[in-house]
């Protein structure tokens, strides 16, 4: 097993699990279902390849402005989150991811249009370089922060009052909360870990196209989400497993040379990718049935109020 | 002249886009599900259409749409009877009945994909003849089928929803399903009547639109033409029938206004998405708005 190839799937693994952590941040904590997060994720991989292109900076300084810049982005989804509840809501994600995909592929002498732009950047710290094979490691740190992060969050009474705000956003607003603020913070933090993601995504690629922020990705990254448990990390990764690693486990376009089989394997293998996804659309549709929480459930002490609730 | 291109070429598409989104708003004034498999159904129409009018048995074309439409039907049906049933009888969330929708979408998706291995698909044409010219103006003769088929079916759905005893059952349980319950109806007989015309619907808009191109079918294609039917829907009016036709035709206009003027780029998602927007955050019932009776 070459190096390469550790690093592409343990990357793959990494880059999704932190864009789905950040989903399950608003979706999951905070039950406002939002279709945008691959629109956050593309602006995360393009502005930080503009920054790695033009400036010259190292990933962790990248990732860091990138965060801000994609979490400002978020500002008009809050905008929207204060004035529409549910289904329109969704509705305006969904038109926002569009827009943001439309202004990508066509304003071609900024980003590039369909073609994409490369990059490559072996300078992780300030100037402290890593070969391309062990960006492995980074990508690991990053989400073992990022899961820090996240379940520092819901233990904090910032995650109790996420809680709330799913319960009945008009009760916590009657105790005095900001709830316009709060998801605001929630949107921001939110787009900016997704941004985060397509930072790390476009310096393990080294190349970044419109595809990687289409609403097909918007809505993997939702059926991960309710396959695994939306509100619980272990959920996350079970999700991310099912839905978006095996689906690049049998992309044979990206397999090392050595391990790519003949051209009459590739065509069985792309029905294998067809049927993995027949299965776990079925899944979905079942777990809706028997177990909407997901296949993990949240247990711990910090979510006793759930078992009440029938959902 | 070619403004007028411009607006017939945006009529024939916007009469489409009107047929689909009144599938979608059928299904979801009805049963308030979020009914993504929508997209699901459109792309097994056009894949049926093919099997019956080209790969096969080359069957005519107007057969081979009757067919498509009515296997379409049946599948819009199963989705409801397997699906949304169960999930209304247990009172699932809303939330839980789109994901579950997506889930239906995902599968059909696949399974289409499985069974219909080739991505290629060129659709038979109605007439083998070049394109007459009318006024100047370039009509082929696909778009003049579609423009009459469409839009006699919008039509036709349009009196029915308006004037008839099964169309004011419709609007009654768009309105208040609790109160329509309580007066002796019966949902699930409303249900399957809705989901079943939805199909016929979305088969339609799918055949008349395959008819006219040239162009491969694939999974983002379907879904494409699902979400800007949708952005149609809400523009026009989400809980209003006739809405879904004035808002295909402004979408369908908007995408042929936007070819003409940026040639060299499809800006077509910005304009119509950004409407939507617009709309959402400051018409939110649409530009027809909310049917109520004045006090």
């Amino acid at each position: 097993m070459s190096a390469v190839y550790i690093n592409l799937i343990l990357f793959t693994f990494c880059v999704y699990a932190i864009l789905t952590i950040s989903a399950s941040l608003t979706t999951g904590l905070g039950e406002m279902l939002t279709m945008c997060q691959a629109a956050f994720f593309g602006i995360g991989g393009y502005v930080g390849v503009f920054f790695l292109n033009h400036l010259n900076y190292s990933i962790v300084e990248v990732a860091l402005l990138v965060m801000l810049v994609t979490g400002i982005s978020s500002l008009f989804i809050s905008y929207a989150s204060t004035r529409l509840k549910g289904d329109p809501f969704i509705i305006v994600t969904l038109s926002f991811q569009m827009i943001v995909y439309c202004l990508i592929y066509n304003w071609r002498t900024v980003t590039g249009g369909d073609s994409g732009i490369y990059t490559q950047s072996l300078k992780v710290l300030f100037t402290w370089e890593l070969p391309q094979n062990y960006h492995w490691i980074l990508a690991l740190a990053t989400l073992f922060l990022v899961v820090l992060l996240y379940q520092y969050l819901k233990r904090t009474p910032y995650g109790r009052l996420l809680r709330g705000i799913r319960h009945n956003d008009q009760i916590i607003a009657s105790y005095g909360k900001n709830v316009n603020l709060l998801k605001a913070q929630t949107f921001f933090i939110s787009a900016a870990l997704s941004g985060l993601a397509g930072v790390l995504y476009a310096s393990e690629s080294q190349y970044i196209q419109p595809g990687m922020l289409s609403l097909d990705c918007s809505i993997l990254v939702i059926t991960a989400l309710f396959i695994g448990g939306k509100d619980n990390w272990k959920g996350v990764f079970i999700g991310v497993f099912i839905v978006f690693f095996l689906r690049d486990f049998f992309d044979v376009s990206r397999w090392p040379a050595q391990l790519r089989p003949s051209q009459n394997i590739v065509k069985n293998v792309t029905l294998i990718g067809n049927i993995e996804r027949a299965l776990y659309g079925l899944l979905l549709i079942l777990l809706m049935y028997f177990r909407p929480q997901g296949l993990i459930k949240d247990n711990t002490q910090s979510s006793l109020t759930r078992r009440k609730e029938t959902k | 002249m070619l403004q007028l291109q411009f607006i017939i070429n945006g009529l024939i598409t916007g009469v489409l886009y009107s047929l689909m989104a009144i599938g979608f708003s059928l299904v979801y004034n009805t049963t308030k599900v979020f009914h993504i498999a929508a997209a699901g159904i459109w792309g097994f129409a056009t894949y049926m259409y093919y099997q019956f009018s080209i790969d096969e048995l080359k069957l005519p074309v107007f057969v081979a749409i009757g067919i498509a439409i009515v296997i379409s039907m049946a599948l819009s049906l199963i989705i409801e009877l397997v699906v949304y049933r169960p999930l209304y009888k247990k009172k699932a969330s809303t939330g839980v009945m789109m994901i579950a929708s997506i889930g239906v979408m995902t599968f059909i998706d696949s399974v289409t994909m499985i069974i219909f291995k080739s991505h290629d698909l060129t659709p038979k044409h109605v007439n083998g003849n070049g394109p007459p010219v009318w006024h100047s103006i370039d009509i082929s003769a696909e778009q003049c089928w579609q423009l009459a088929i469409g839009l006699l079916a919008l039509v036709i759905v349009l009196v029915f929803l308006k004037r008839t005893k099964w169309g004011t059952q419709f609007r009654a349980i768009s309105a208040d399903e609790h109160l329509y319950a309580s007066l002796g109806y019966n949902i699930f007989r409303v249900r399957t009547l809705a989901f079943v015309l939805s199909g016929c619907c979305i088969a339609l808009s799918s055949c008349l639109y395959i008819c006219g191109s040239q162009s491969v079918r694939s999974y983002t294609e379907s879904l494409n033409f699902f979400v800007l039917a949708l952005a149609a829907m809400v523009i026009g009016g989400t809980h209003r029938f006739g809405g879904c036709l004035i808002g295909g035709l402004i979408v369908g206009l908007a995408q042929e206004i936007s070819k003409g003027v940026w040639t060299d780029a499809n800006w077509l998602d910005l304009v119509v998405f950004g409407l939507t927007i617009i709309i959402l955050l400051f018409k939110t019932e649409g530009i027809l708005g909310h049917k109520q009776r004045s006090v």
